[in-house]
């Protein structure tokens, strides 16, 4: 149980706020790289400013505030020009640093476009998503984490979800939650609905243990029936701070994104990267294939019957902001506690002046996570399952990505030909 | 009942009061035992902090 201020103070992302504050000295996906190629400028929302962003001629993106200051239409319809983007109702310009360039109603001469100040952040293309600043100078680097940066296949899937960001970090560092929701409820639907659940998700969990690192926190368990030996226990997979987690195992990788859109929305992106072992690596031939999820049938009820739709559904039923005052928590929750104290710590470093956990400055090529291979003790048979039963269902290339882990498989040995023609 | 009637107002350690703008307490429960997880802006201390109402001692295993 947490006291309202103190949920207000962990859920409010806005400017001028101590949890916005903190979540402005990251770098953070606004837009899927694919649909500026097929037209330049966007209206996005992040951390509760409405902002566009676009991508000039020479290839380099800009971020800049919704509203033009000269009378405040939007400048989504804005025209990208050589060197920045031109308001569509009288002209005026802006370049990608805030400076207002023209405003060719104004008398010849005129000085007038010093005196105007237009909010602007940075953008960057990395893995076919384009990442944004909102926070001071000098911005940190941009962190090339192996997700975006790696060989396979690419795969996103996202949706925006009406609830606060914190709901979905908070259930990174809830192992428990997986063989209830994704075990005995999803076996529960299945035999009520007639399909067959996945089998992996329904072992019980003997122990949990959450480990800081300079990344965020390591989350390890130990099912029943392994031994301390086994990847998820030995390896574990992280909550990367403020708002990633970076999961995978048997030939998948995800980095799961959560865009806090504002205090109540959150972007919700599955980046999946496919690169099983036993085959050379998939070469991505052609734009990354992006597609959006539903969570929401015909009659507003939640999707249940795959993975993510059920974790969905947890999130969003919580309510937009979950009433931490009248929650109560357990010895299971820990994991809780612990991001809770790792958010209110790093709003004080950034209070204090100094650089918040997962900061990079230093220019790199790869910021490498630890990440269990084998998950679950499941195989070949983890890997389609959670395309089968998880958002890759709705992906459009899914039955190629099936086939790629299923000819991995067959090289690896772990599946004969015969089983499959059967 | 009033969670918030007992929130840790001082700090263990160092002993500056604690306010719900820079520090943390957030209530949980270890059986029917309610703990206050608690963290200190001040000297970073974190740590459980809980209302003992009976002295056990050493429990034999069943
Ligand atoms: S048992 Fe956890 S939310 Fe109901
Ligand atoms: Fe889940
Ligand atoms: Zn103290």
């Amino acid at each position: 149980m947490l006291s309202q201020e103190h949920n207000d103070t962990l859920t409010r992302v806005g400017p001028g706020t101590p949890m916005g504050e903190l979540l402005r000295r990251y770098w953070y996906p606004v837009a899927i790289a694919q649909d500026l190629e097929e037209f330049p400028v966007k209206r996005v929302r992040l951390l509760g400013e409405d902002l566009v962003v676009w991508k000039q001629p020479d290839g380099e993106y800009g971020i800049i505030q919704e509203r033009c200051p000269h009378r405040h239409a939007s400048l989504a319809y804005g025209v990208v020009e050589a060197d920045g983007l031109r308001c569509g109702y009288h002209g005026w310009m802006f370049d990608r640093e805030g400076s207002c360039l023209d405003q060719p109603a104004e008398p010849e001469g005129s000085n007038f476009k010093v005196k105007v100040d237009v909010f602007t952040g940075r953008a960057q293309e990395l893995g076919g998503l384009i990442f944004a600043y909102l926070g001071p100078d000098p911005s940190p680097q941009l962190p090339r984490y192996e997700a975006f940066v790696m060989e396979g296949i690419r795969d996103i899937g996202h949706s925006v979800l009406p609830c606060s960001w914190l709901q979905i970090m908070e259930n990174a560092v809830d192992p428990h939650h997986v063989e209830w929701l994704h075990g005995r409820y999803f076996q529960f639907l299945a035999e009520k609905q007639g399909f067959t659940a996945p089998g992996a998700f329904q072992k019980k969990h003997v122990s949990t243990a959450f480990d800081a690192f300079d990344h965020g926190i390591v989350k390890r368990r130990l099912l029943e029936g392994q031994s301390e030996e086994s990847d998820d226990w030995r390896i574990g997979h992280p909550l990367v701070f403020p708002y990633q987690m970076w999961v995978g195992g048997n030939g998948l990788y995800q980095m799961q994104i959560r865009v806090p859109v504002d205090d109540e929305t959150t972007w919700f992106l599955l980046y999946t990267i496919h690169k099983p072992e036993g085959v050379e690596p998939p070469v991505q031939d052609g734009p990354i294939v992006s597609y959006e999820f539903p969570f929401l049938d015909e009659r507003g009820h939640h999707i249940v019957d795959y993975i993510e739709g059920q974790d969905v559904m947890a999130w969003v039923t919580q309510g937009r902001i979950a009433d931490r005052t009248a929650e109560h928590l357990g010895k299971s929750d820990v994991g809780i506690l612990m991001l809770r104290r790792m958010f209110k710590e790093n709003i004080a470093a950034v209070e204090d002046g100094n650089d918040p956990l997962g900061t990079v400055r230093e220019p790199h090529e790869v910021v490498e996570l630890p990440l269990e291979k084998d998950k679950f003790g499941a195989g070949y048979a983890f890997a389609t399952q959670w395309i089968d039963q998880g958002s890759m269902r709705y992906s459009p290339q899914k039955d190629a990505l099936k086939q790629l882990h299923l000819d991995a498989a067959i090289e690896r040995g772990e599946v004969e030909l015969e089983e499959v023609d059967s | 009942m009033n969670h918030l009637h007992d929130l840790p107002r001082y700090c263990p350690d160092c002993g500056v009061t604690l306010t719900e703008e820079d520090d943390l307490a957030v209530e949980y429960w270890q059986g029917e035992q309610r703990i206050y997880h608690v963290w200190c802006r001040t000297c970073s201390w974190a740590g459980d902090i809980t209302r003992v109402r009976r002295m056990v001692g050493h429990e034999p295993a069943d």
